[in-house]
């Protein structure tokens, strides 16, 4: 079973003032749609998910009430790569022909600020301040730069290449190059990264429009860009990512 | 008065061997030995495996038969971190922010648990640094109660470890 990317749309990520979550997805979803050359109507399944900016089955309010169905999915940073795993393996078990997947947010500035009890910890390990994404983060790759001998000021330039290549991109947040210095320099968040370590949580949209085998040759001949396969797995360690 | 955070830079609160009078943050992570207080954990009767806090089943063999079991007090550093800005709630530390350090500590490569470390001034900690269990306020409840949390401090000569 052949399963290809034939479709891909995308809102800006970055602050987008005025402008829902919901709506940046569905800028994405009709960018994708008309990359694929198909029509809403066309589309046989959608899958989707949003951590802060509401629930993607809704969508159909704005992209039409044409009876599709439309599952939620939510898993932390790893939504939109889940929803383009089920959409494969939908193409895959031949219950659909051409699908949608979409992942979006709009989260507010700052930290996330997860309930601890929602991911089986007591109350205790958030109102100590044990629970914070960049905790976790900055402890990792301290013992990172540990075990493999590693100088910290590699993580400027880690950062440096990615500001780099932000500049190069129009759907980037962050589009200034910054320099070693600049990046190293910056106010501290949780040791050893700066503010210019860190992946902000943000706002933006992606969607993408899968097909099988079957529409490939209905619609316009498109050529498939790649074979789609996802995987994803906890740490053996027990460490977890916490969004 | 406001307790401050076991801040980076200020000695650490704390008695060694048994729960302070204050509030502590939850009873259920704490267990008696024979030395007194110390950190509750659990064992997997299968397979060995500890973990902190406690649980009903065994995060490495799925068995779901686990005993009470109460952790060192000592251990290694094993990563850590400082927290640098008032995390959102449900954080419930003193409004007045001071930076905090955290860390993982390897107690006789048994568990690793994640813990607030109190820190001599401009102490700076190292991975490896042994560490010993201790209680130490982190916050004050709006009507003046003192709430303990547990933490690791670096073992020093003066309390009876290496430096």
């Amino acid at each position: 079973m052949s399963i290809a990317i034939v479709g891909i749309g995308m809102h800006r990520f970055g602050r987008t003032p005025g402008m829902s979550g919901r709506q940046q997805a569905v800028v994405a979803t009709r960018d994708a749609l008309a990359d694929a050359g198909v029509d809403w109507k066309d589309v046989q399944f959608a899958v989707g998910g949003s951590a802060s900016g509401g629930f993607a089955d809704t969508l159909v309010n704005e992209l039409g009430l044409t009876g599709t169905a439309f599952i939620n999915v939510s898993n932390g940073c790893a939504t939109g790569a889940s929803a383009l795993m089920v959409a494969a393996s939908m193409i895959e078990a031949e219950q659909a022909d051409l699908c949608v997947a979409v992942g979006f947010d709009k989260h507010e500035p700052g930290a996330f600020n997860a309930d601890p009890e929602s991911v089986g910890l007591g109350a205790w390990y958030g109102s100590t301040g044990l629970m914070l994404t960049t905790q976790f983060f900055g402890m990792k790759i301290q013992r990172y730069l540990h075990d493999h001998e590693l100088p910290v000021s590699l993580l400027a330039k880690v950062s440096a290449k990615a500001f780099r290549n932000g500049a190069l991109n129009p759907n980037a947040w962050r589009r200034t190059p910054l320099s070693e210095h600049d990046i190293a320099e910056a106010p501290m968040v949780s040791d050893p990264l700066t503010k210019y370590m860190f992946c902000s949580p943000g706002e933006g949209a992606v969607a993408l429009v899968l097909a099988s085998g079957k529409p490939l040759r209905v619609f316009r001949g498109i050529q498939p860009l790649a074979g789609a396969r996802t995987r994803r797995q906890s740490d053996r360690r027990g460490c977890r990512g916490l969004l | 008065m406001r307790h401050s955070t076991p801040i980076v830079g200020q000695p650490p609160a704390g008695s060694l061997h048994q729960l302070p009078d204050d509030r502590f943050i939850d009873p259920d992570l704490m267990c008696d030995d024979e030395n007194g207080v110390t950190l509750r954990g659990s064992r997997c009767d299968g397979c060995g495996a500890i973990t902190f806090p406690t649980q009903s089943s065994c995060p490495r063999c799925a068995g779901t038969d686990m005993s009470a079991h109460p952790l060192p007090r000592r251990g290694t550093l094993w990563t850590f971190t400082i927290q640098r800005f008032r995390p959102k709630s449900p954080y419930d530390g003193p409004i007045e922010f001071e930076p905090y350090a955290v860390g993982y500590v390897n107690l006789a490569d048994q568990v690793l648990v994640e813990a607030r470390l109190s820190l001599r001034p401009d102490q700076v900690p190292r991975i490896g640094d042994e560490m010993e269990l201790v209680f130490t306020p982190y916050t004050c409840t709006p009507d003046g109660v003192t709430v303990t949390t547990y933490a690791f401090r670096t073992v020093t000569d003066e309390n009876g470890g290496q430096s």
